[in-house]
């Protein structure tokens, strides 16, 4: 069920009004859980099978870790939780990548009969919730979170609908907490909280979802149409195109995935649950480590706490670290999709992070020196910064590799066919001015950070103003079809 | 104060839409439901009527010129091109009573693959119930054959208003007198000399096909003449095609064309190497694009003719 569509607005309206008449906190919960498996049942059908199965292997796997005390039982359980989720992510998302790969290879060896593909559906959300489950058992195994008591509860929190197909990836410590919440944190009194829609959350919520759309809709799907057009056939354009498809698809993902993830935490909120943040003006980061701490933040630490720092993280060799920084972002590539594009974005994303470590580890003094902390320091170093976080978008979204190389030719070696400039500024007016828009309006969000809490906050007849304004915007430059979010894919 | 929170957001959905709609009935829709309908209610002359129908990748030819053609060879012939953007059989039956009763000598139907696929992906067969296909089919309507694109209109307005300024480049809008549910744009006659095409995959609509064999089995009911042909694409649009979809779609209009014994003219191919394209599915309304609208007229007049 697409956020942008009319069917998820319906969704939405249904299960607040349902929700607000329920007045038994433990029906509400079990309410909210129909609602999400209903969400994904909408657009997954019988793959639901596979999210309810991951939900029964964490949770009794979960607790059985718990009540053990012999440390091998515990490593085991972990393992055969691990084997399950991986197993489960790897069969549907990267059984017919493998196969493929095997094929080619055997192609070298002239080997002739080839193993057919599996032609598996993708369960929508695999990577988001697998990831969720992993990171619950894993905490209580480290006995960093006290299992969850009942299955309806653990299964609220794998399936709760605002997150489920593209996160942020929440953790249990994050969630589970908020359905125990004892209502004498309000009032007097022991019993659980009920959810109630409360005054400021629901306006907040609003103007959350309301920006998240309008990043989507009128940002990402109008800005997406140069980028589209763009690397639909890239061979013999000059750089200066190139650059502006990659610019474009820059501004679309970012749009597109820090959009949907504002309606799922303002969807949420409205609800009474905080989601974490997963986005934090990524492309003002002055360094690819900056750019990890601000873009897809859920998945990042999901990655360092679960992944590098259990490699060791920068607690051995200096070249280990090197290591783990790119075996790390390898693996995030990969985790994005069964394509080596992915796995290429993620090698350079890897590169990056190493090589700027490497650099940090042998000039410490640039780090304090007044250049880098002057304005004019922090302006370069966020352009050279993002000269190679869009460099990278390149292979994440082109996934032929000769087209993929000519893009990467032009956009390292700038070709200076002036010539093409002004027509192909003239032609894409539309999508040009909507970039524009979108670098000044993000500018000023940089400046004043609470723009959003603000902007809530605001009396009702200029809060109903800035919805208006939004809606018109969204309304009208849409172009009767909703896009699928990118990151849904994943 | 949630309901005023409430109310103050279904004011901004009152306003947006409120100034949408006063948009929107400011600027012609000349394949609105109600102009179609107004088009077929006219008076017209006593001249036998030649219909042209089908979707853009008819629409977009010189009908003017076709029209010429006709009428130098058959004074009391007059071509009307009533293809419109987006047509297929399952819009154009709706209007299948009012094109009987304007009691044309002959109809000439332009139909391509893209006329029968299916408008989205098709929802593969799942195990269990499908819920969305259940509430998409509540809230389908099949009615209105336009499907509203607000992105289009606004910016045909944002050109409109700053018209006088030259911000934009030669954009205005123009109709053809007989082609009257068609739009043309100023990119409408740019020649594209580098073409290239990349299609999400589809598939064929079983509807639009028994909807495309229900017109032709009314029609012959009715008497009236029909001619199928299947109008030009590049090459590069071609080329994507699979090959087991040219199959089936050669077969089908075979087989509906053989069933009711009616003849039908190959354009498919014909122009697929020709500079004259604007993008890979049709032809340029351009001078140098005219060798279209000249074979049309020309098979209208060997029709004509026999």
């Amino acid at each position: 069920m697409l956020f942008t569509s009319i069917d998820f607005i319906i969704f939405f309206v249904i299960v607040l009004a349902i929700v607000s008449a329920i007045k038994y906190r433990k029906f509400q919960h079990v309410f909210l859980l129909s609602a999400s498996y209903f969400f994904f049942y909408y657009s997954s059908n019988y793959l639901i099978t596979l999210l309810i199965a991951s939900t029964i292997l964490d949770f009794y796997i979960a607790k059985a870790i718990w009540s053990s005390t012999n440390i091998t039982k515990k490593k085991i359980l972990l393992t055969i939780s691990l084997a399950g989720n991986l197993g489960l992510l790897g069969f549907f998302k990267y059984a017919d990548f493998a196969v493929t790969q095997f094929n080619l290879f055997g192609n070298q060896f002239n080997l002739t009969s080839q193993i057919p593909l599996l032609e598996l559906a993708i369960p929508i959300g695999i990577s988001f919730y697998t990831f969720q489950t992993i990171s619950y058992t894993v905490d209580v195994y480290r006995g960093d979170l006290t299992p969850s008591k009942t299955l309806k509860e653990f299964a609220l929190f794998v399936a709760f609908f605002p997150q489920l197909v593209a996160g942020p990836i929440v953790r249990a410590k994050d969630f589970l907490p908020q359905l125990r919440e004892k209502i004498d944190k309000f009032e007097t009194g022991t019993k659980l909280r009920q959810i109630i829609i409360n005054e400021s959350n629901l306006k907040f919520g609003i103007t959350l979802m309301a920006f998240g759309f309008f990043k989507k809709m009128f940002f990402a799907d109008n800005i997406g149409l140069l980028a589209n057009e763009v690397f639909a056939y890239p061979i013999g354009l000059d750089s200066f195109s190139i650059m502006m498809g990659t610019l474009a698809f820059g501004i679309q993902i970012y749009g597109d995935f820090s959009g949907y993830t504002d309606i799922a935490i303002g969807a949420a909120l409205i609800l009474g649950f905080k989601i974490p943040r997963n986005f934090n003006k990524p492309y003002f980061a002055t360094s690819p480590s900056d750019f990890w701490n601000r873009w897809h933040i859920s998945l990042s630490s999901w990655l360092r706490d679960y992944l590098y720092i259990p490699l060791g993280g920068n607690k051995k060799s200096n070249y280990r670290t090197y290591f783990n920084l790119f075996a790390v972002m390898f693996l995030g590539g990969l985790w994005h999709g069964a394509s080596w594009n992915f796995v290429i974005w993620g090698m350079l994303h890897g590169s990056y992070l190493a090589i700027h470590r490497s650099i940090s580890n042998k000039f410490p003094h640039l780090k304090i020196h007044p250049f880098f902390k002057s304005k004019f320091g922090k302006i370069i170093s966020i352009l050279i910064t993002q000269y190679f976080v869009f460099l990278a978008w390149i292979p994440f979204r082109v996934s032929n590799t000769d087209h993929m190389l000519y893009s990467i030719e032009k956009y390292v070696l700038f070709d200076f066919q002036t010539s093409n400039i002004l027509p192909f500024l003239s032609s894409h007016k539309l999508p040009v001015m909507l970039m524009i828009l979108f670098f000044i309006l993000h500018f000023l969000v940089y400046l004043k950070p609470n723009t959003l809490g603000r902007i809530a906050s605001s009396k009702l007849p200029y809060w109903t103003l800035f919805l208006t304004i939004i809606l018109v915007s969204i309304v009208f430059f849409f172009d009767g079809n909703p896009n699928d979010f990118i990151y849904f894919r994943f | 104060m949630i309901l005023k929170i409430l109310l103050s957001v279904l004011l901004a959905f009152f306003i947006t839409f409120t100034l949408f709609y006063l948009i929107i009935i400011q600027i012609p829709n000349p394949d609105s439901k109600e102009n179609i309908h107004n088009f077929f209610t006219q008076n017209f002359d006593d001249k036998n009527k030649i219909l042209l129908i089908g979707s853009s990748y008819v629409g977009e030819m010189n009908s003017t010129y076709v029209n010429e053609k006709i009428s130098k060879k058959f004074p009391d012939f007059v071509v009307y091109n009533l293809s419109y953007d987006g047509d297929n059989p399952n819009k154009r039956i709706q209007f299948l009573d009012d094109i009987i009763k304007l009691n044309p000598k002959i109809i000439f139907y332009g139909i391509s693959y893209g006329d029968l696929y299916v408008k989205n992906l098709p929802e593969k067969e799942e195990p269990l119930p499908n819920l969305k296909l259940f509430f998409h089919s509540i809230m389908k309507d099949d009615i209105d054959p336009t499907s509203i694109n607000p992105k289009l209109i606004t910016l045909q307005n944002i050109k409109n208003q700053f018209k006088n300024l030259n911000l934009f480049s030669n954009s205005e809008f123009f109709y053809l007198p007989y082609s009257p549910f068609m739009i043309f744009e100023s990119y409408h006659t740019i020649i594209d000399k580098n073409l290239h095409y990349s299609p999400p995959p589809q598939s064929f609509d079983t509807l639009k096909m028994q909807n495309f064999n229900n017109i032709l089995k009314e029609l012959n009911k009715n008497n009236i003449p029909v001619v199928i042909f299947t109008p030009p694409h590049h090459k590069s649009f071609l080329e994507m095609i699979p090959n087991h979809q040219t199959h089936f779609f050669t077969s089908f209009v075979l087989n509906s064309t053989n069933q009711f014994d009616i003849n039908i003219y190959n354009f498919t191919d014909r122009y697929q190497n020709l500079p004259i394209w604007r993008n890979p599915s049709h032809v340029a309304y351009n001078t140098e694009s005219l060798i279209y609208s000249e074979d049309i007229g020309s098979m209208i007049i060997l029709e004509l003719e026999k």
